[in-house]
């Protein structure tokens, strides 16, 4: 009986004892070493999100043509737009310009149509709303652009019109270009210039237009 | 020292703190050495770009950020199709890794890419009765489509880690070679200051068991808990990258961890094989 217990013991340490071991240096390395691996995970926990990343190029559209428009549209029926998500459309009748209107100007917005730089603002908020295309796909027909020509925006909260009253090719650097704290609603069209040549330049072509019609967005702060 | 250890408790106290030191030294001596022919290792990251997706990823990549540039260039989506060639970023991206290795300055030459650029951008001009195509407006096209072709053969987060490779790169040769010398001068101990050698062997078998216990535990925590699968990177190429860098090396920490267990295991048939029948 006791030569059986003192085998059982025997065995229960060579399994205790390196249990035991390991343990210890899961303790010996967490003591030495958390100051170390705490800048480590900090690092790295940039790099980590419980969230897939998407490398798809499809994009969301969440926009619903709507009829005739209201003078005003209140802020809580509007649907705000994410990146990359289609919320309108863009067209310059008889200029061959009709476009997806995408909310940011990243490449996803531009391969499918044209973007409203992030930075500015949505029809309907009384502010700039600046929209980037490229020159060789949904804006090569803003070569065609004249003063008077209208620009119609559709979106799901209202339809919108604007009237070009200029253009300009500037620099790309040129922080005259547009202002973005305007206090009148106004848009600027803009793409890379020259257009239907080879190579890349800084100079880009902008096209201003003024609101004519289209729902003002109300109740934004409440 | 055997006046050392006179109480038997004492002894066998003093026998496992010695073998707790030789299970550190081993854990030491394993995972320096690991790291080094792993992380520290040309080979281990050169394999792991060629056995992940890594180039045919990257090539896609730099083919629609040229794209996208052809957009604001007058240049159509067919035109960049077959231009980004898959050898050139090969050799782009091991030239890149050799310089990373050699503590050499990290750059990427361009020239080859701009001139097979140049010479497409030319036949495309003819090929449409084009016929300036050489201006200023071009030149500034290459220069940021090479940009482009450069940006994404670094390999990001790489050069920022370059000092500290070249640093502790010497560092873990030291410790590799003095954990092992303090593991096999702990072994030696054992053995000799032991008149049983079966019960030096159950102190080493302790000794290793323990450091690959330990071993085991790390890859097994870091897959189980879906860590890597967590990791989210800008583009696909570089997650992909190093998804499958981690996984490999977390993957073959296993290998080692079994090493350890192995060997542990021989000690312990060795321990019952020396050790006299209880009659």
């Amino acid at each position: 009986m006791k030569k059986k217990s003192e085998k059982k013991k025997r065995i229960l340490r060579l399994i205790a004892i390196p249990v035991a071991f390991c343990l210890l240096l899961y303790l010996a390395v967490f003591a030495v070493g958390y100051p170390m691996f705490s800048d480590i995970l900090s690092i790295g926990s940039v790099f980590l999100s419980d969230k897939q990343v998407d490398y798809s190029k499809e994009y969301e559209n969440i926009f619903v043509p709507t009829g005739d428009s209201k003078d005003t549209v209140d802020a809580s029926e509007v649907e705000f737009p994410g990146i990359n998500k289609q919320f309108g459309d863009l067209k310059i009748k008889g200029r061959n310009v009709d476009a997806k209107l995408f909310f940011g100007d990243g490449d996803i917005a531009l391969r499918n149509g044209v973007g409203v730089y992030a930075g500015s603002f949505v029809p309907g908020y009384g502010k700039t709303i600046l929209v980037a295309g490229h020159n060789n796909t949904y804006f090569n027909g803003l070569k065609n652009v004249k003063k008077g020509d209208v620009v119609t925006i559709r979106t799901s909260w209202g339809n919108y019109k604007y009237k070009i009253n200029k253009t300009a090719i500037l620099k790309d650097t040129d922080k005259k270009a547009f202002d973005l704290s305007a206090d009148e609603e106004n848009l600027v069209l803009y793409t890379c210039y020259p257009f239907d040549t080879l190579g890349l330049t800084e100079k880009r072509f902008f096209v201003y237009a003024d609101k004519i019609s289209g729902p003002e967005i109300v109740g934004l702060y409440e | 020292m055997k006046n050392l250890f006179k109480s038997k408790t004492a002894s066998k106290v003093c026998y496992l703190i010695i073998s707790f030191i030789l299970a550190l030294s081993l854990t030491i001596c394993a995972l320096s050495a690991f790291v080094k022919m792993t992380v520290f290792s040309k080979d281990f990251l050169t394999d792991t770009v060629n056995n992940s997706n890594y180039y045919a990823d990257l090539c896609d990549e730099i083919t629609d950020s040229l794209i996208d540039l052809g957009d604001a260039s007058g240049l159509n989506k067919s035109f960049f199709e077959d231009l980004v060639d898959e050898v050139l970023v090969r050799e782009g991206v091991q030239s890149y890794i050799d310089s990373f290795y050699a503590g050499e300055k990290l750059s990427v030459s361009t020239d080859r890419f701009s001139r097979d650029l140049r010479e497409s951008i030319a036949q495309y001009a003819q090929s449409r009765g084009i016929k300036d195509y050489s201006g200023e407006s071009v030149d500034f096209f290459v220069k940021e489509a090479s940009k482009i072709y450069a940006d994404n053969i670094k390999i990001s987060y790489l050069s920022s880690l370059q000092k500290s490779y070249l640093n502790y790169n010497r560092i873990l040769t030291i410790v590799t070679i003095a954990a092992a010398v303090v593991s096999v001068l702990l072994i030696l101990f054992l053995i000799l200051t032991n008149e049983w050698k079966h019960r030096a062997c159950r102190y080493i078998f302790y000794s290793f068991s323990g450091s690959g216990l330990f071993v085991l535990g790390i890859p097994a925590i870091v897959l189980s808990s879906g860590l890597i699968g967590k990791i989210t990177i800008i583009t696909r190429a570089l997650n992909d990258l190093y998804t499958t860098y981690l996984t490999t090396f977390f993957t073959n920490m296993f290998i080692v961890a079994a090493m350890l267990l192995v060997i542990s295991f021989v000690m312990l048939f060795v321990h019952f094989k020396l050790r006299p029948d209880e009659t």
